[in-house]
């Protein structure tokens, strides 16, 4: 063995040896962790790297979409530009379309001025037509009863001296007149002393064989005297001659009449007959007019009768009369007022105004009898009917109403009527419900013709015409006529449906007119008004549960329901409410009182809304005629018909007020005794309809009593 | 339709002729199933009010079935309350009224004090008709009447009022012009009650169209007057309105004064302002031949006019369409005026009339005094009167509610 020299370590201690030996395995521990860390690293390197190639990949392909995109973007903008283009082109076609319209209607408005020019055109020339074949008739008639003197039958305006043109015209034909009238003479003339001259000149040519040339220039040259006596005398054998041919062929008398048909011939054109008759001059009237745009109205041509029965009138006539006198756009306005013995200055003031006047017995009075004799006395083409307390609303109500009629081309036209500022709620809700809710008129206007059905109702709705303020063509008044005691425009108006005529109702022109009534006037007119109806539109009463005596007792059940109406809401409840509280209160206390019982005596004293007549009818009524006391609860009608129309008259007073004050309660408890009042005449008339004829006596009093005129 | 109807003041407390021309109107128009409302400032204590908001106190109240809202500022009342056109304090509190009302159309039947209503209207979409009653929108006195004592003829864009009523400052009278203008231009309708006013108006405002429509009277208060004047009986002459100088009263008890005759008297009916009344009633003391009768109610017309034989209206200043006037037309009596305004339009001399020059007190004695020696003149004139149609409220709120149903159509 080889001695080495070996060093020698120094001796470590033990404590040295493990600082060592912890010394080397922390460096292993950390060598190791830094080995793997080195390979997270390079892992995540690689991960890193493989990330970036991704992300390169991505980009590029956002990249390829983003140019895609751009492209798409591109693509849009030009459809875009494409869109914009063809939306400029559609709104140059919207505005040509447009200004095509416009064009149309310019042109259909001209075709319609021209139509309406044709029409009015042709209107006139009917006239015309009309007029010259009167007076041709006239002509003959005359000629036939007065003989040829009244041939020469001139126009009183020609008489007069004319002047200018039309003097020389007269002239000529005068001038043609000695014309004629002296070749005539020479006709006849000329032809007798030819036949001499002939026997002359046979008696010489045979004598002294001389030729007619040479006898001719010798005894009468040219220019002489002699010369034109017997050409003069030539003239008249030929003119014998050829007479002695037409008298040979037709006889003296045609020869005659020929010869005065020359004659007349020439006189006839200087005198031309009466074709107009001198305008009448309107009262000057001095007008507040309520329009001043109606500078360009075009001039109705025609002209209009207004007819107006009249009673103790005065104070109407002096606001109406000048309201007609003024209507624009007339051609011609008279007025015919059919008096029935006013006692007031009723008749001076009508004939003050320049109206004609025609005076009636009063006991002859009916409104139809009153229209036709007026119609009778009419001078125009049109009729107005009116009543003297309606009123035109404007200065063109008339020109309005006329327009209508003749555009239309309808039998008659009425209007609505408004009513005036002292109208109570009963007929303003009457007006209200019956013009815009059953007939529908809100400023728009109606032509009305023969409905298919035949129920009342509808009849009725269809056949409107109102005598108030009605237009039609006098020969339409003249060839039907009014008839009747009442509800004679309604007649009218169903008998002109019935022919196939058409009527006319407007709302876009109204008439003022409306009624302060008592109860007893609407009692007798719910009367009337049942009966006559009945009878007019043949309203079947079947359908009606009414028996005389039930009624009775539900009349003074309800009179009784009205007295506590009136004493729990009317006249105790605080004011002002709202309607529609009132609508719930009113209803629900008479709903209340229908459970009440009848009443076993009633006292029919003064009551402020009851007027003296309406007592005394009711006290009538209660006193001698039997109630049925078997009715153990209330089954009437009265009570439900009145809920009802109160429920109209709800809606009514929505639409026109917002609170209800102490005034309008008082006339809504009017209204309701005015309602109350008419229902029992229409009861009372469809019990007295309902009875057989042998037990009607029981109800004669009242039907007297009820069945007159209003 | 719901038509608010914006008034400077209101019955029960004035009763003049631009008031009763909105009660006649909504009265009528509500009869016809409208629904109105009368919007008016008002004077009333300040216990009547039972609300206020945004500076004002407010009361609403129903005059012969019309609903009407009275207003009145809170302290302090703006000082040119009655002459300026603008009046910002009232101008939220108009719009919110508007708004809560929901009126189909605004009538302004006078501006004074509630103009700002017609700019709220207009702000609001809502169209509004004006009815020009007197001359306020062109003249902060509203009568045309200048501080020298003469009649004028309109503002001539403001340099008439620098020259003749030099109070008015001009930037005011600028504003109140243009104020004016923005109100007229923007009324969907502009309506004179006679040519006359219009005609004026038209003057100042060559742009301005305005439809006429004349006042309606209300027949249901009128009955004819069929008094013959036969010379025995004293000829009664009746003076009805305003006691004020304007109307001419001092005219004619001056006239009356300087008459020698005795079979006259002339009653007047009206009140004024009380230092003028005043003054009134102490230039007549003594004077045995003028009355002073009070105030009359609608109710009492017909018994006030049938007592007349004559009718006189002697105004000083561009009278309008003088309701009056027309009530005794309807009513089938003879008028005097002065000739002045619109009422020339109506009367004319010797016809159914007679014109006295205005301010003349000499000339309308003479008139007097000439009627009284002729007495079969007056009853000549009653039947040409008849000639005269006179409008109803009927026709004239007619006409009225063409034009309401064509604003609110087109709106």
């Amino acid at each position: 063995m080889s001695k080495s020299k070996t060093t020698t370590k120094p001796i470590q201690e033990p404590a040295g040896v493990a600082r060592d030996a912890g010394r080397r395995f922390s460096q292993l521990v950390m060598d190791e962790q830094l080995m793997r860390l080195r390979g997270d690293l390079a892992q995540r390197d690689q991960l890193l790297e493989h990330f970036i190639l991704e992300i390169r990949l991505k980009s590029e392909a956002l990249t390829a979409k983003d140019g895609q995109l751009r492209d798409k973007d591109g693509d849009l903008r030009l459809k875009d530009e494409h869109i914009n283009t063809l939306l400029d082109l559609v709104k140059g076609l919207e505005v040509k379309l447009m200004q095509k319209d416009t064009r149309v209607a310019a042109l259909q408005s001209e075709i319609s001025i021209v139509n309406n020019n044709i029409e009015s055109l042709e209107g006139k020339l009917r006239e015309k037509e009309a007029f010259i074949l009167s007076q041709s008739n006239q002509i003959n008639v005359m000629r036939a009863s007065h003989g040829p003197e009244v041939q020469h039958h001139r126009n009183p305006i020609m008489m007069a001296e004319p002047e200018g043109a039309e003097k020389e015209r007269l002239n000529h034909q005068k001038g043609r007149h000695f014309i004629y009238a002296r070749s005539t003479l020479g006709y006849f003339a000329g032809r007798i002393p030819r036949a001499l001259l002939g026997l002359l000149y046979a008696l010489l040519k045979n004598t002294f064989r001389v030729t007619d040339r040479r006898l001719g220039r010798y005894l009468w040259p040219r220019g002489t005297k002699r010369r034109l006596i017997v050409d003069a005398l030539m003239s008249l054998r030929h003119t014998i001659g050829r007479s002695r041919t037409s008298v040979r062929k037709r006889g003296v008398k045609w020869c005659l009449k020929a010869l005065r048909r020359r004659l007349l011939r020439v006189s006839s054109v200087a005198a031309p007959p009466n074709i107009w008759v001198a305008p009448i001059d309107p009262i000057e009237i001095k007008t507040v007019a309520p329009h001043d745009s109606f500078d360009d109205l075009a001039t109705l041509d025609a002209g209009i009768s207004v007819i107006i029965p009249t009673l103790n009138g005065s104070n109407d006539l002096v606001k109406l009369l000048p309201s007609l006198f003024n209507q624009k756009g007339l051609k011609h306005l008279e007025v015919v007022v059919v008096d029935s013995g006013s006692t007031d200055d009723t008749v001076e003031l009508a004939k003050a105004y320049g109206a004609k006047v025609v005076e009636i017995p009063p006991d002859q009075f009916s409104h139809s009898h009153a229209r036709n004799i007026g119609a009778e006395h009419a001078s125009h083409e049109y009729l107005l009917v009116m009543v003297q307390d309606a009123l035109p609303p404007c200065d063109t109500w008339i020109h309005q109403m006329g327009s209508f009629l003749r555009r239309e081309r309808v039998a008659a036209v009425s209007c609505m009527e408004t009513p005036k500022v002292d109208a109570d709620l009963f007929s303003r809700v009457e007006n209200w419900y019956h013009y815009k809710v059953i007939l529908e008129l809100n400023g728009n206007d109606k032509v009305l013709s023969k409905p298919e059905s035949s129920d009342p109702v509808t009849l009725r709705k269809h056949a409107q015409l109102s005598d108030v303020a009605c237009l039609m063509p006098r020969e339409i008044l003249r060839r039907y006529k009014f008839r009747g005691e009442y509800a004679e425009d309604l007649d009218l108006g169903l008998r002109l449906i019935n022919d196939g005529h058409r009527l006319g109702l407007l709302s876009s022109t109204r008439v003022i007119h409306s009624h302060k009534r008592d109860p007893f006037y609407y009692l007798k007119r719910g009367y009337v008004d049942k009966m006559v109806l009945a009878q007019i539109l043949n309203e079947p009463l079947e359908e009606t549960v009414v028996e005389f005596r039930t009624f009775i007792q539900d009349v003074f059940f309800c009179y009784q329901a009205l007295q506590s109406l009136d004493r729990d809401v009317f006249t105790n409840s605080r004011l002002p409410m709202s309607v529609e509280e009132f609508a719930t209160k009113v209803p629900e206390t008479i709903q209340l009182l229908m459970e009440g019982p009848y009443p076993a005596e009633i006292e029919l004293t003064e009551h402020e809304m009851i007027d003296k007549q309406s007592r005394l009818f009711l006290q009538t009524l209660y006193s001698n005629h039997l109630r049925d006391p078997s009715v153990p609860s209330y089954g009437g009608i009265l009570l439900p018909g009145i809920l009802a129309f109160h429920s109209i008259v709800y809606d009514y007073m929505g639409k026109t007020y917002e609170t209800v004050d102490p005034d309008l309660v008082q006339d809504f408890r009017a209204l309701t005794y005015n309602y109350y009042m008419n229902l029992i005449g229409r009861y009372l008339a469809v019990c007295y309809l309902k009875l057989p004829l042998e037990e009607r006596k029981v109800m004669e009093a009242i039907n007297l009593e009820l069945d007159n005129s209003i | 339709m719901k038509i608010l109807y914006v008034v400077h003041q209101f019955y029960p407390a004035h009763y003049t002729g631009t008031e009763r021309f909105v009660l006649n109107l909504s009265t009528t128009i509500q009869k016809w199933g409208h629904k109105v409302k009368v919007m008016t400032y008002s004077f009333y204590d300040m216990g009547f009010y039972d609300s206020s908001a945004d500076g004002f106190h407010s009361k609403q109240f129903i005059y012969k079935g019309i609903p009407v809202f009275a207003i009145q500022h809170k302290q302090p009342i703006p000082p040119d309350l009655d002459w300026g056109v603008e009046n910002p304090s009232l101008a939220r509190y108009a719009e919110s009224l508007l708004v809560s009302e929901k009126p189909d159309l605004v009538h302004v039947a006078h501006p004074m004090r509630m103009a700002e209503f017609a700019a709220a209207a207009r702000r609001l979409g809502i169209p509004y008709v004006a009815t020009l009653t007197d001359f306020f929108l062109m003249c902060p006195k509203s009568i045309l009447f200048t501080s020298k004592g003469t009649l004028c003829s309109g503002p001539e864009k403001g340099e008439a009022c620098k020259q003749f009523c030099p109070q008015f400052q001009d930037d005011v009278v600028t504003r109140r012009l243009a104020k004016t203008e923005y109100i007229l231009r923007n009324a969907a309708c502009v309506a004179a009650p006679s040519k006359f006013l219009g005609a004026l108006f038209k003057n100042e405002f060559p742009w301005l169209n305005r439809k006429v429509v004349p006042y309606g009277i209300d027949y249901s208060h009128i009955e004819r007057n069929t008094r013959a004047f036969n010379g025995n009986d004293k000829l009664v002459i009746l003076y009805a309105g305003q006691l004020d100088y304007h109307k001419g009263v001092p005219i004619l008890i001056d006239a009356v004064r300087r008459s020698k005759m005795d079979k006259f008297v002339v009653k007047l009916y009206g009140s004024g302002p009380p230092t003028v009344e005043r003054q009134l009633r102490e230039m007549a003391k003594g004077e045995k031949r003028v009355e002073f009768c009070g105030v009359y109610k609608k109710e009492q017309m017909s018994e006030v006019f049938n007592s007349a034989d004559v009718v006189v209206v002697p105004s000083m200043w561009h009278e309008n369409n003088t309701i009056v006037m027309l009530e005794a037309l309807a009513s089938n009596i003879p008028c005097i005026v002065s000739n002045g305004g619109g009422m020339v339009e109506q009367i004319q001399d010797g016809v159914n009339g007679f014109i006295v020059r205005m301010g003349d007190a000499e000339h309308l004695k003479d008139t007097i005094e000439r009627i009284v020696k002729q007495p079969r003149l007056l009853s000549e004139m009653k039947k040409n009167v008849n000639a005269y149609a006179v409008t109803t409220v009927e026709q004239e709120a007619y006409a009225y509610e063409e034009e309401y149903s064509r604003i609110v159509a087109n709106r």
